[in-house]
C-alpha cells in the first residue's frame, strides 16, 4: 500500500473533487482512465492541483502521457520522481 | 456512377507519391496506401468475402486502418468501425448484430499484407446504391443500432463539403474524431478527394487540449473538424490562436450546439479563418450549415445543403414557415441513410426528432429534442443504453440517467434504486459501466434514490428526475 504524504494528498483530490466525495472502493489500482474518472477536464483539474498545490513542475509531455495517468499509483511515480528535483 | 472508393483511387494514380495520412508510424503516400488496399482486398476475398457483405476493422485510427476501408470497398463490401477501446460485450453486440463476415484486427492485417499488392482483376463492381459503411450508434432500445450509408449518400456530402471548404491538394487536414463517428467521413475522405494529406491525431493526445494545439502547429493543419468541446478546451485551456496556428484557415464543428461565448472567443482567437458549423445525425450525415460571421447570438444549424431539403413540422403537422416558428426537423435527400441495419429500409424523408426555430425562411436554429436522446460534449447518448447497462448490475433494482448542465459543464447522472444496502459506489458504477459501455457513456455522478418518480400513469417522470 501507498501511505507517503504525495499519496494521500492525490487520493484526497481524486476523492473530493472528481469524485464528489464518495472514495468508497477508490485505491491506488483503480483505472481512472478507463473508468472515466479522468476525462479532459478532470485531467486540466489535476494537472493545477499538481502545479500549484503540489507545487510541482513536470514537463507537459509527461504529465499529459496516458501511462503516467492509469491509476493513482502511477500519478504518485510521476510526481515524486519530480518532487525529490526541487 | 459516384463511388465513395472512387475518391482514394483517383487520388492515388494522380498523386501517388503525395502524402495521404500522417499516423503516430509517420507519413504514407497514396501509392504506399493503394497497395496496402489491394492487399487487404486480395486477403478478403481469398476469404470469400465478396460484393454486399460487411467486414468490421477494429484497428486504432491509422493508415493502416485506412487501406482496410478502401480494400473493403473495392470489393463492393461496407465496412464497420469498431473501436478498440468499446468493452467486449458491446463488441460482441455490434459484430452479431450486423452478422460480419469478417473483423479485421492486428493479426488480420498483418495476414493481410502477406497477399499481393496488385489491383483486383477483375474489380467487382459496386452500385451507388451499394452500403459503404456502417457506422454503430447508441440505441433508444438499449442496444446500439447500425446506421447503414451507401456511396451516394456519403458522396453527395464530401462532394459538397470539398467544394464548399475548398480543399486543395495543398490542404492538411486533422482528424480528431474516432473511425465510427461521422465526423470522421470528412476528415478523411474530403482529404481523399483532393490528394490531400489528413493528420491522424494518436490516440494519447486526443483529450489533452495542449497537445492538441501542439499537434496541429507542428503538421501545419489546415482544416480542423471535431465536437465543440474540444474546440473550446483547446481555446481556453491551451492558447489557441491564429497566432499559434498561422496555417489554420476553416474551422468546422459539429455535434453539439457551440455555446455562445465560447464561440465568440473561438473568433477573437481566429479573426479570419472560416468557421462553419454543420449539422446532421449519423443518419443524414451532414444536411445543413451555416458559416459564423461576427458571433451575436446563438449559432444556427443554418440551411440545407449537399443536396438535400429540411423542413420543419409542428405539432398539428404543419409546416413551420414563419420566422419564430417551432417543430420537428425533417431532411428528405442524397445524404438521409438507407436505413438501421436490420431494420426496415428508410423510404422516404428521416424525422430527425431534433426541434428547431425558424430564423429565417430556409434557416433554421437547434432548440431541443422531441425525445430522450441527450448530448454529453458532443457525444450522443439514448439513456436507455446507459440505464439498460446499469441495470444489470446485482444491486440496482432499476436506473435513468439525465443531463445536469450544458457545453464543457455537462455531467452525465445516474439515479439508481438499490436492490439492498449499503448501495454501490460511484467507482463500482463506473467500473461496471466501464465493462459494457464507451466511455464517454460512464456516468459522472451517482444519486441513490428510495423510489424512481412516476408519473401518475406509472411512467418515469423525467422533469421531476431532472
Amino acid at each position: 500500500m501507498m501511505q507517503n504524504q504525495t499519496y494521500q494528498r492525490l487520493y484526497t483530490f481524486v476523492a473530493k473533487d472528481l469524485l464528489n466525495g464518495d472514495a468508497r472502493d477508490l485505491d491506488e489500482n483503480t483505472p481512472l482512465l478507463a473508468w472515466g474518472v479522468l476525462d479532459s477536464m478532470a485531467m486540466i483539474q489535476l494537472t493545477e492541483f499538481i502545479e500549484r498545490e503540489l507545487e510541482i513542475t513536470i514537463p507537459t509531455n509527461e504529465l499529459l502521457d496516458s501511462a503516467n495517468l492509469e491509476t493513482l499509483a502511477t500519478i504518485t511515480q510521476m510526481v515524486e520522481k519530480y518532487a525529490g528535483r526541487r | 456512377m459516384l463511388l465513395l472508393s472512387d475518391l482514394f483511387s483517383t487520388s492515388a494514380s494522380r498523386f501517388a507519391d503525395r502524402v495521404a495520412v500522417v499516423d503516430a508510424s509517420g507519413a504514407h503516400t497514396y501509392r504506399a496506401i493503394d497497395a496496402l488496399a489491394n492487399r487487404v482486398a486480395r486477403a478478403l476475398a481469398a476469404r470469400g468475402v465478396g460484393g454486399g457483405d460487411r467486414v468490421g476493422i477494429s484497428l486504432e485510427n491509422s493508415a493502416t486502418a485506412v487501406a482496410c476501408m478502401q480494400g473493403i470497398l473495392r470489393l463492393g463490401a461496407a465496412y464497420v468501425p469498431l473501436d478498440v477501446k468499446w468493452p467486449a460485450p458491446r463488441r460482441e453486440k455490434i459484430v452479431r448484430d450486423c452478422n460480419l463476415e469478417f473483423v479485421i484486427d492486428d493479426a488480420e492485417f498483418d495476414a493481410a499484407s502477406r497477399f499481393d499488392d496488385g489491383p483486383l482483376d477483375p474489380a467487382p463492381a459496386a452500385t451507388e446504391r451499394d452500403l459503404a459503411y456502417i457506422l454503430y450508434t447508441s440505441g433508444s432500445t438499449g442496444a446500439p443500432k447500425g446506421v447503414c450509408i451507401d456511396h451516394r449518400g456519403a458522396r453527395a456530402f464530401v462532394d459538397w463539403a470539398v467544394r464548399e471548404v475548398g480543399i486543395g491538394p495543398d490542404d492538411r487536414l486533422a482528424n480528431h474524431a474516432a473511425f465510427h463517428f461521422d465526423l470522421s467521413v470528412f476528415d478523411l475522405y474530403a482529404a481523399f478527394a483532393a490528394g490531400a494529406a489528413v493528420c491522424i491525431v494518436p490516440e494519447a493526445i486526443s483529450m489533452v487540449p495542449k497537445r492538441l494545439v501542439a499537434f496541429a502547429a507542428e503538421h501545419g493543419v489546415t482544416v480542423w473538424y471535431s465536437v465543440p468541446s474540444a474546440l473550446a478546451l483547446m481555446v481556453e485551456q491551451a492558447g489557441m490562436s491564429a497566432h499559434a496556428l498561422p496555417s489554420l484557415r476553416a474551422i468546422l464543428f459539429a455535434g453539439e450546439a457551440y455555446p455562445r461565448r465560447a464561440l465568440a472567443r473561438l473568433r477573437d482567437a481566429f479573426p479570419a479563418a472560416r468557421l462553419l458549423n454543420f449539422y446532421g445525425p449519423t443518419e443524414t450525415n451532414v444536411c445543413t450549415f451555416h458559416e459564423v460571421g461576427q458571433v451575436d447570438g446563438d449559432v444556427p444549424i443554418g440551411r440545407a445543403c449537399c443536396g438535400d431539403e429540411v423542413w420543419a413540422v409542428a405539432h398539428d403537422g404543419a409546416r413551420c414557415e414563419r420566422r419564430g416558428d417551432e417543430g420537428e426537423l425533417w431532411v428528405s435527400g442524397p445524404t438521409v441513410m438507407r436505413g438501421y441495419w436490420g431494420k426496415a429500409p428508410q423510404v422516404g424523408p428521416y424525422a430527425t426528432g431534433d426541434l428547431v426555430r425558424v430564423v429565417e425562411p430556409g434557416v433554421y436554429a437547434f432548440v431541443g429534442r422531441k425525445d430522450r436522446m441527450m448530448k454529453v460534449r458532443g457525444h450522443r447518448i439514448e439513456p436507455a443504453e446507459v440505464e439498460a447497462a446499469l441495470s444489470e448490475h446485482e444491486n440496482v433494482r432499476e436506473a435513468a440517467v439525465f443531463v445536469r448542465g450544458e457545453g464543457l459543464g455537462a455531467r452525465l447522472v445516474a439515479c439508481i434504486v438499490p436492490v439492498r444496502e449499503p448501495a454501490p459506489s460511484l467507482l463500482a458504477m463506473k467500473g461496471h459501466s466501464a465493462e459494457r459501455l464507451p466511455r464517454y457513456m460512464i456516468l459522472d455522478e451517482l444519486v441513490v434514490v428510495p423510489s424512481l418518480p412516476r408519473t401518475a400513469n406509472g411512467k418515469l417522470d423525467h422533469e421531476r428526475l431532472a
